[in-house]
């Protein structure tokens, strides 16, 4: 591996696979081409030891922006790493707060604008699978029902007005397509509804 | 489950207790899903009471991180329905908020500047759904399928977000240290 492709990889790599290389993290199994690059490079090494700096100071400083929501004076903030959200880097007064709030929330029974949780997947609904698939069964047949008329043709076009001209003879319709145009009629069970679709010739 | 059972039981001590553990998560989510403080202040308090009216119901059949995450998620969309008028997004503020002159920006209040300038860059460089992805995987150290199977989305997208948003933060930060790749080519 090359330093430039060392460099393109540690800009998506793993942060595990930055620290392994750091570290000097190679097992008989588990090393990485990266991991083992940035061992062997002192000058990768550098690129990776800045990216996991920052890296680490962004998560720190979420966890500090997380901590109680908004300016805090907590002394871990002006130096060294924040605790992780998760190990419980946390305002307990404000967790507590917030527990009291939802609690009097609870029981005065005000809730906002409350939409039904997502499903989980392979539990939704079974009407809206039916819907679903009432919905695409004439829109199925019509798609259909156009590839049989424009067979030979990739793109069908919208009717134009500009170009077709058309001239209604009940009950039926006539239509004198432009020169480069084909045509078709479809009738539908409204007589009075007839879909004129005009279409490219292969010679146009 | 013993926690959560005595909390659904209406012992409110539980309850808080339940808070404290999953507060600090909740609301580093709701961050990265509203990219506003204030905004992930109010997702988090919806999300805590839903989460009290629904705990009854909470059979642990899925992970209750998976489970408040898809209430958090539910709770910031009925924000955004409801609160259309305003910015939703930290996107739409990104370019008011330094000069906000209403209070501190709670950014900048982070002290360490390194922090600030990450943490700014992170919003204001990645839309939320990358946000929302780098934070599970990279800081919380979820796998990508968990956090397909949290956002109900493809494995195969949750990684390309990742890779997308791993890639516009780190070439940041590179380009603030040009003497770190001055000769690697083009």
């Amino acid at each position: 591996m090359t330093c430039v492709e060392a460099l393109d990889r540690m800009l998506e790599a793993d942060p595990g696979e930055l620290e392994a290389g750091l570290a000097g993290i190679i097992d008989a199994g588990g090393a990485t081409e990266l991991a083992a690059h940035i061992r062997s490079c002192e000058r990768c090494a550098a690129v990776a030891r800045t990216l996991r700096s920052e890296l680490e100071a962004l998560d720190a400083g979420l966890a500090e922006l997380a901590r109680d929501g908004g300016p805090t004076d907590h002394g871990s903030a002006s130096g060294g790493h924040a605790p992780r959200a998760e190990a419980g880097g946390t305002d307990p007064d404000a967790a507590d707060a917030a527990a009291n709030a939802a609690l009097a929330a609870a029981r005065a029974g005000s809730e906002p604008d409350v939409v039904p949780l997502h499903p989980p997947r392979g539990a939704r609904p079974k009407g809206r699978g039916s819907w679903t698939r009432r919905a695409w069964i004439p829109l199925a047949a019509a798609a259909a029902l156009a590839g049989i008329l424009v067979v030979g043709q990739e793109q069908p076009l919208p009717p134009s007005d500009a170009t077709a001209q058309t001239e209604a003879i009940d009950p039926r319709v006539s239509v004198v397509p432009p020169a480069d145009r084909g045509a078709a009629i479809m009738e539908t069970e409204n007589p009075n509804i007839t879909i004129v679709w005009l279409y490219e010739t292969e010679g146009s | 489950m013993a926690l959560i059972r005595r909390a659904a039981d209406g012992d409110e001590d539980a309850f808080r207790a339940l808070v404290r553990r999953v507060h600090p998560r909740l609301r580093r989510w709701a961050l990265a899903k509203t990219g506003d403080p204030d905004q992930a202040d109010e997702a988090v308090q919806r999300t805590l009471i839903r989460m009290h009216r629904g705990l009854a119901g909470f059979t642990g059949e899925s992970a209750l991180t998976s489970w408040l995450y898809r209430i958090l998620s539910n709770a910031v969309i009925d924000m955004h329905r409801s609160e259309s008028a305003r910015p939703t997004v930290r996107e739409e503020a990104a370019e008011v908020m330094p000069e906000r002159s209403e209070g501190p920006d709670p950014i900048q209040s982070i002290h360490a500047g390194r922090m600030a300038r990450a943490v700014r860059d992170f919003f204001d460089l990645l839309p939320p759904r990358q946000r929302e992805v780098l934070e599970l995987v990279d800081h919380q150290g979820m796998k990508a399928v968990d956090v397909a199977e949290m956002l109900e989305i493809e494995p195969g997208s949750v990684r390309a977000s990742l890779f997308k948003a791993r890639r516009t933060l780190r070439g940041e930060i590179l380009e603030r240290y040009p003497e770190l790749t001055e000769g690697y080519g083009p």
